[in-house]
């Protein structure tokens, strides 16, 4: 699916990356932004279409080195339901 | 004794199914008028919709499989384009779509696409897809 479109905040950062990885994959998007929803604990990731196919997505704390290329850095989204600053990478395919 | 075995058994059964479609469908619980606002309703079953993070290796397998069989049937050499069309159309066959005899190799891809799309959603239909390409050995 393309636009903005809701990641469940009570998911852990892997459950997240899932998801996104799932839309994007599946989906022949590419994700451009992952944003706390501020109107519920929700995340929205923003994707774009793309005929690209990128690797599986990565979240980790923010600052952590991480391979792959950098999609979103320091942004706050919820994780297991508490906001979290979290670094947001396409993995090597 | 039989009513005794009803009253334990009957109230167990209501609430095991109660669980089972909250587990599995938990949006059916919620009336259409609280999926309201700037996103739709696809998109929040989406949300609810937990998902294990094992199954990232199917998505990415998935679309590769995809990337080689578009690659493979643009190429001009119909050695190379002639197999990965008959892929395609073994593929969507196995994923219950029944191609069109003359569709091109662009509309199978499409088709391929939308068979994709709908799994985005649907585990039933990842599995049904992930099960094709490996049966049809085409990772």
């Amino acid at each position: 699916m393309l636009g903005q479109i809701p990641v469940a905040g009570s998911g852990s950062m892997a459950d997240t990356a899932n998801a996104i990885t799932r839309n994007e994959q599946l989906g022949f998007a590419q994700l451009t932004d992952l944003i706390a929803d501020p109107n519920s604990t929700n995340n929205l990731a923003t994707f774009m279409i793309s005929t690209v196919q990128f690797g599986a997505v990565s979240i980790v704390p923010a600052g952590t080195i991480s391979p792959g290329t950098a999609i979103v850095t320091n942004t706050n989204i919820y994780v297991s339901g508490v906001k979290t600053a979290v670094d947001v990478y396409h993995l090597p395919l | 004794m039989a009513l005794t075995v009803f009253v334990i058994v009957f109230p167990a059964i209501v609430c095991g199914v109660f669980f089972l479609i909250l587990w599995n469908r938990p949006y059916v619980f919620y009336p259409p008028a609280e999926f309201s606002g700037d996103v739709g309703v696809q998109a929040y079953v989406e949300a609810m919709h937990y998902r294990g993070a094992a199954q990232i290796p199917q998505f990415v397998d998935s679309r590769t499989v995809y990337q080689k069989l578009s690659t493979a049937a643009g190429s001009t050499d119909t050695t190379v384009s002639g197999p990965a069309v008959v892929s395609l159309r073994a593929l969507l066959t196995v994923c219950g779509t029944t191609p069109d005899a003359f569709a091109t190799a662009a509309q199978l891809l499409t088709q391929l696409q939308q068979v994709m799309a709908a799994a985005i959603i649907d585990d039933a239909k990842l599995k049904t897809l992930n099960d094709a390409i490996t049966a049809l050995k085409l990772n």
